[in-house]
């Protein structure tokens, strides 16, 4: 009981003085009065305070710590990319042709792991090492690298005409609901360029570290799960959304971290609402456009407001 | 300045002198009636809006029976502001008793 109790003191911010009190820890057990249904309410409501302290101490961040914030969230999405695509080229998912019979059915694989997608991975963690160290030169540097590579592979490899030429073309290959995601983590590679180079570093612990490179692992199993471009993004990318527009207010990190993901995503946005899918339909348009609306004007109001108070 | 119904019966506990944590829980639910039932969330975050504002000064930590606690005492100001909000819902309770009992008559 007690150590449920100090983990829910866990949910208070790192300078808070209950997180590491003893205090509050015997006050909630004196309170549970040895019932294991009190100490539940008792843990739930240091964890309800914890997360109201959190908010309350977010409000007194910068924008850069919202940059950082930035860098970390992109070099952790552009590592989960970097491993998923390298894992897809590996071990592609099954795709069905159209073949007089089974036997006639050899499985059409283009993709390769090439020294592209080992340099991807590479410069891929590199930046993840670098900002988990605060080492600037290995950040900025790795994050550059990382660029001229997405680059590269967008300005030379891909063909306007063919949707399956280029690297990042894995994740669209044999699916029927894609759309062509050649160009389209230029933008992200850009920004996440960008805010590496501009934000203010410092050394991560390493169990931080360590919880941070864990929230990849969804996304590169996700990849392999939602067919069709970059849409196992999306998810976490509207979760980022609705949280800025809940908290942004209050957590101008968010705002940051919002108005960040919108310009590394802006390449799908406009392809999206443009072209749409081939299995288009115009509510999902709409949904999209009002998000992406929302998305972009709600953390600029935000951060504006910040700047103005 | 209006002062939430569980702060107020933080502030109120501690009117009889200092108290540690699990007391003003105590002491808080008694003088509500059982109606105001602080959880230890609830406790400490009021604690430390009341201490930040200088309404509540925060003793050492000391260990009693093997137990980590800390007396907080009501300040001046606190007083000020408890006696103001008390003197606030009389006025306001009034208005509305005035007017039942005018209507009742």
């Amino acid at each position: 009981m007690r150590r449920l109790l100090k983990l829910s003191c866990r949910a208070f911010p790192a300078g808070h003085r209950a997180r590491h009190s003893d205090e509050v820890v015997d006050t909630a057990v004196l309170a549970s009065r040895g019932s294991t249904l009190r100490a539940l309410r008792e843990a739930l409501s240091l964890v309800g305070a914890g997360m109201w302290q959190r908010l309350r101490s977010e409000s007194e961040r910068s924008l850069q710590d919202g940059v950082r914030l930035l860098a970390g969230v992109l070099a952790v999405v552009n590592l989960a990319v970097a491993v998923a695509g390298v894992i897809l080229a590996a071990q592609p998912l099954p795709v069905f042709h159209s073949c007089a019979a089974i036997s006639a059915c050899t499985p059409m694989q283009p993709f390769a792991v090439d020294w592209w997608w080992i340099a991807f991975v590479a410069a891929a963690a590199a930046v993840v090492l670098g900002l988990a160290l605060g080492n600037r030169l290995l950040a900025a540097g790795a994050a550059m690298a990382n660029l001229g590579l997405v680059a590269y592979d967008a300005l030379f490899l891909v063909n306007g005409t063919d949707w399956f030429s280029g690297h990042l073309a894995v994740f669209t290959y044999g699916q029927q609901l894609a759309f062509p995601v050649g160009r389209h983590w230029l933008p992200a590679a850009i920004v996440l360029a960008l805010a590496t180079a501009a934000a203010p570093l410092r050394r991560l612990p390493l169990t931080s570290s360590a919880l941070v490179l864990l929230a990849a692992v969804p996304l590169v199993v996700l990849s392999r799960e939602i067919p069709g471009s970059f849409f196992f993004l999306l998810g976490p990318l509207a979760a980022i959304v609705v949280l800025a527009i809940a908290f942004g207010g209050r957590a101008p990190r968010l705002a940051v971290l919002a108005l960040g993901g919108f310009l590394a995503a802006l390449q799908s946005e406009i392809v999206y609402l443009a072209h749409g899918s081939i299995h288009r339909d115009p509510l999902v348009t709409w949904a999209v456009a009002v998000g992406v609306g929302v998305g972009l004007l709600l953390p600029l109001a935000q951060l504006a407001r910040r700047r103005l108070a | 300045m209006e002062i939430r119904r569980s702060t107020y019966f933080v502030l109120a506990a501690l009117l009889d002198g200092p108290l540690h944590g699990y007391a003003i829980i105590k002491r808080a639910s008694d003088l509500s009636g059982g109606e105001v039932r602080l959880s230890t969330g609830t406790l400490f975050g009021a604690l430390d809006r009341l201490v930040e504002s200088g309404l509540v000064q925060a003793g050492e930590e000391e260990k009693v029976e093997g137990r980590v606690r800390r007396s907080y005492t009501l300040t001046h100001e606190g007083h000020a502001a408890l006696a103001a909000e008390a003197g606030r819902m009389r006025r306001a309770a009034h208005v509305v008793e005035a007017r039942v009992a005018k209507a009742a008559t």
